[in-house]
């Protein structure tokens, strides 16, 4: 093979492990993507398409950003990130306090699972979600769509955001000096605008189409631009205190030395002591605002290390904190070529775009004067449009692009497409043509410049509401500042569904609408409108609880009932309340699953399943709800509501032994937490368990793992929170116990004597006394103590023996009592004194009836 | 009347706590506790919670497992867990910073060096051998 046809990376001498070990380690594999950092004209992502040698030489053929010649050392030295994706196995775990925030977990990040040696091998990133400001009992609920985490603290006393946890991909202009990111990052629920000032944007129009000027991104004057520096009333803001090149807190504060925290924004891209005109050396990203804390939390050398320097230290008053890639200028001027636009004033209006797909609302385009007001041209009419636009180097990683519009001035026009402004590509004036892609301009920004003839001959037929399906007049298109909620969420059918709902959006004050669901738009998923809605019932007392979905239905749970909404048809006006079941609602989303059958849930009236058509209770003639039937066994109420009433019975399905596990309370809001019930939907039957949970401890929710195993996390006081799985695996355990029916033999009117009681079984370790007998009903038990064989080796008389091979071998014992047991029926409890396993493959009594004689 | 004998062998129908004893069906129970009856045909000590490390069998140490974490559930249980997956990794990257052991990653034209080519810039390939290659 020669060298390859197509540009390449190569490895002089590569395949000789002497000079490289990178080809002959396989370091680097067809199919990788690799970013390249520390080179002059090279830095970017690329994907490795293929690897062929030639002599001793390693070619490596690249895609993805322009290659560009390059065979000279810099003042830096290169390096290489593999970014292999072979998919992943993540978990989320929230922990109550604030200061904690949701860790994350990735099965291909531990390197050691006894999380020994380093600290991080065990796949645990600390921290990596910070929904939370301020207050403890943080309790989390999250849903995932499109490669992205979206995660709520619905604990209305905590001060919280939701926040959005996603993969991102992305080279900022397709240019080395742009920001790098192949990584998760989190950012902020919401699809903020650009930032404005009044109904202006910071990012300005001008007429300018040349570049090689800071005035065309920013207005050093007025402090307007693609970025703009942090200031109060008082002055701009500097830095409080020296921060080291590890800290993660930050405090700004004016010349008088007061402490501002309150202009930080979440998400934020910030850089410190470096003018807008010069390379910054870090790019700092907000991670959580200040809340009533002391300091602002900034993720370091966000986006790669830029010069090769990140992190950066800060002296005690270093200025110029510029908050970066906050929207985009325009240069509008009439172009020289004929076109259809009308002599007139128009105004102008940009937006971002997140996701490749979400658009924010638009925000009108200001003058860049510190009297900031609306941007205008006046077209001559007749002519093209020639338009450019000027963006800062750096933007925060969910925004991929942007969008310009134009409408006559002050007309309510529909908002048309000007530009389309794509964050790697570049510029368009209309959806169906080439993008033109971005030029540096020096550390001024990035530009792409429309042509002297004009880049825009007439009106593009898109405008905002065409591309979106809903206008820019509506009031607001996402949820997640700080302090809005929802408290249920599901996705189903390509939309995310929230339910009880607290938002600024509908009235401008924080108003919770614990009755209303609302929906997303289609494929996407953080886009709520506020025309999106359901309020199945409003007033009936209740707010909505749970959202699950099964069969095209949705079921929306409150305290005391169930809506079930058909939602099958892609058209939201067509959905229906299908059916609204009373009594049977949740007090908590961790009461509510979903199994392979349908829908299930527990509260205090029973254990339910909606399988598409109806709703089954699973407890209707099986388990006494309110009281019993048999003097041992536990009301089903007492599980479903706890002894102080709180109705948090938590269920999981298990899919490995195709059950379900209802346990009292994972909060430990009872006595007797450790009680469950466990349904076996092969056999419909149902059994008590209080061995496998443990009174006193807090679990998490359920969730099933990879090995489609019910799993749950277990914290007991200690500092860890241990993480286990339901196996249908006896296990040696004490408090064993069944009791059969009362049995009268098929004829009830007679007296009999029972003489002996068989029973094939094994068991692990001796039991004494294991059979009891209680007769007529009376659930009064006396033991078979008389005679049991085969004994107990160890406990002699009255001990059943262990069964051979440590109890896995069968045998038969026979129990007898010290004389024939008179009775019109009986019943047998087996009771287990001693921990171990034991089976029971059948009882065989052997009886006589006394026919003469009536039961009496 | 003869002896007679009365079995049971089935014990699927789990237990009824609704019905009186007497009238439980013969598969039916009126109490069962810790013990399970998925294994049809007979009733057995019952399953468990195991450590996530344990495979199907309970004893069998798996080598992917969700480790245990630092971490507060006080006031929040019920909440606060989700496994989700993805196609992108959680992990690092791998990252090269040098060409072999002991030896920093360099631009340049020497062996173990890398260097860059963009041949549509260069539209004469650089000299090649072997099978399909142009040798000058």
């Amino acid at each position: 093979m020669g060298a390859p046809l197509e540009s390449y990376m190569k490895i002089t001498g590569g395949t000789n492990a002497s000079y490289s070990t990178i080809y002959t380690g396989s370091v680097i594999k067809i199919g990788d993507n690799i970013r390249v950092s520390g080179t002059a004209s090279n830095n970017g992502v690329f994907t490795v398409t293929d690897i062929s040698t030639s002599g001793s030489d390693v070619y490596y053929v690249l895609k993805g950003a322009g290659v560009t010649d390059e065979d000279s050392a810099g003042s830096t030295d290169p390096s290489i990130n593999v970014i292999r994706a072979p998919g992943d196995k993540l978990v989320a775990l929230g922990d109550v306090d604030s200061a904690g925030g949701i860790d994350v977990w990735s099965n291909n990040a531990t390197t050691d699972y006894v999380g020994v040696s380093p600290t991080n091998a065990d796949g645990w990133t600390e921290s990596a979600i910070s929904p939370t400001l301020d207050g403890d009992d943080a309790q989390y609920i999250f849903h995932f769509a499109d490669e992205a985490l979206r995660v709520c603290n619905i604990n209305e006393q905590c001060t919280s955001y939701i926040k959005w946890y996603g993969y991102i991909q992305r080279q900022q202009f397709s240019n080395s000096k742009g920001l790098v990111f192949s990584e998760w990052q989190e950012h902020p629920n919401m699809l903020s605008p650009p930032k404005s000032s009044g109904d202006f944007s910071y990012g300005f129009g001008h007429t300018n189409h040349s570049a090689g000027d800071i005035a065309r991104y920013y207005n050093n004057t007025d402090n307007r631009g693609v970025t703009i520096g942090k200031e109060d009333g008082v002055s701009q803001l500097r830095l409080q205190g020296a921060v080291n090149t590890t800290s993660e807190a930050f405090v700004f504060e004016n010349t008088s030395d007061t402490a501002i925290l309150d202009q930080a924004e979440l998400s934020e891209l910030v850089t410190i002591a470096t003018a807008t005109n010069i390379a910054p050396t870090e790019i700092l990203f907000c991670k959580k605002t200040a809340g009533t804390g002391s300091s602002i939390t900034y993720s370091r050398s966000h986006g790669g290390n830029l010069l090769g320097t990140a992190p950066d230290s800060y002296l005690d008053h270093e200025g110029t904190i510029l908050t970066r890639g906050i929207g985009f200028n325009i240069a509008i001027t009439d172009g020289t070529q004929d076109g259809e636009w009308e002599a007139d004033t128009y105004e102008f209006h940009q937006s971002f775009i997140y996701d490749e797909n979400q658009e924010s609302l638009p925000v009108q385009v200001g003058d860049g004067e510190d009297t900031i007001a609306a941007f205008t041209h006046a077209a001559g009419g007749g002519k093209a449009l020639r338009v450019s636009v000027f963006a800062d180097n750096f933007y925060s990683g969910r925004i991929s692009g942007g969008r310009i519009y134009i409408r006559k001035q002050n007309s309510d026009d529909d908002l048309t497409l000007l530009a389309d402004i794509h964050i790697e590509k570049g510029m368009r004036t209309s959806l169906d043509s080439e993008y033109d892609g971005w030029t540096i301009d020096s550390n001024n920004g990035y530009y792409v410049l429309g042509a002297a003839v004009g880049n825009s001959t007439k009106p593009n037929l898109d405008t905002y509401d065409t591309i979106n399906g809903y206008g820019p007049d509506v009031k607001f298109m996402s949820i997640g500042r700080k302090g809005e909620l929802y408290k249920a969420s599901i996705v189903a059918g390509r939309r995310t569904f929230i339910a009880n709902v607290k938002t600024f959006g509908f009235t401008g004050a924080l108003e919770k609408f614990g009755d209303r669901i609302m929906y997303s738009e289609i494929g996407r998923f953080d886009t709520f409108l506020p025309h999106n809605f359901i309020d199945v019932s409003k007033g009936d007392y209740g707010e909505y609880t749970a959202l699950e979905s099964f069969a095209d239905r949705l079921l929306a749970f409150k305290h005391n009932l169930v809506h079930i909404i058909n939602i099958a048809s892609p058209s939201p006006a067509s959905w229906y309340l299908e059916d609204t079941v009373k009594y049977y609602g949740v007090t908590f989303p961790f009461s509510v699953t979903r199994t392979e059958f349908g829908v299930a849930w527990a509260n205090e009236a029973g254990c339910f399943l909606y399988d598409g058509s109806r709703v089954r209770n699973l407890t209707e003639r099986k388990l006494g709800v309110g009281v019993t039937s048999n003097t041992q066994a536990h009301a089903w109420h007492k599980i479903g509501r706890g002894s102080a009433n709180v109705k948090d019975p938590m269920i999981g399905y298990d899919p490995m032994s195709n059950s379900l596990i209802i346990m009292r309370s994972p909060r430990h809001s009872s006595d007797n937490s450790e009680q469950a019930y466990i349904y076996d939907f092969d056999s419909g039957g149902w059994t008590y368990d209080n061995n496998t949970f443990t009174d006193g401890a807090h679990y998490t929710n359920f969730i099933t793992d990879w090995n489609n195993n019910l799993t749950v996390g277990k914290y007991d006081g200690s500092a860890n929170v241990e993480f286990f799985k339901y196996l249908p695996v006896s296990s040696a355990d004490s408090g064993q116990e069944f009791v059969t029916r009362d049995i009268d033999f098929g004829q009830p009117g007679l007296a009999k004597k029972i003489y002996a009681v068989t029973m094939t079984y094994r068991s692990s370790v001796e039991q004494q006394t294991p059979l009891y007998y209680a007769i007529n009903g009376t659930q009064s038990y006396s033991s078979f103590t008389s005679s049991i064989t085969p004994q107990g080796d160890s406990g002699g008389s009255g001990y059943l023996e262990s069964t051979a091979s440590s109890g896995a071998t069968w045998d038969v014992a026979t129990f007898t009592a010290s004389s024939p047991v008179p009775c019109q029926s009986i019943q047998f409890k087996l009771d287990l004194p001693s921990s171990g396993t034991f089976e029971v493959n059948d009882i065989t009594v052997e009886y006589r009836v006394i026919r003469a004689r009536a039961a009496s | 009347m003869p002896k007679q004998y009365y079995t049971i062998r089935d014990f699927s129908g789990g237990m009824n706590s609704k019905q009186d004893p007497r009238d439980l069906k013969e598969n039916e129970c009126a109490y069962i506790q810790n013990m399970s009856i998925d294994a049809l045909g007979k009733i057995k000590t019952a399953g468990k919670l195991y450590a996530h490390i344990e495979d199907q069998d309970g004893s069998t140490d798996l080598s992917e497992y969700i480790v245990a974490r630092v971490a507060n559930l006080d006031g929040g249980g019920g909440y606060g867990l989700f496994y989700f997956e993805s196609d992108h990794s959680g992990a690092p990257d791998q990252a090269i910073t040098e060409t072999k052991s002991g030896t920093a990653l360099v631009i340049g034209t020497g062996n173990g060096n890398i260097l860059f080519e963009n041949v549509y810039s260069n539209p004469d390939p650089p000299p090649t051998t072997g099978k399909g290659g142009t040798a000058s």
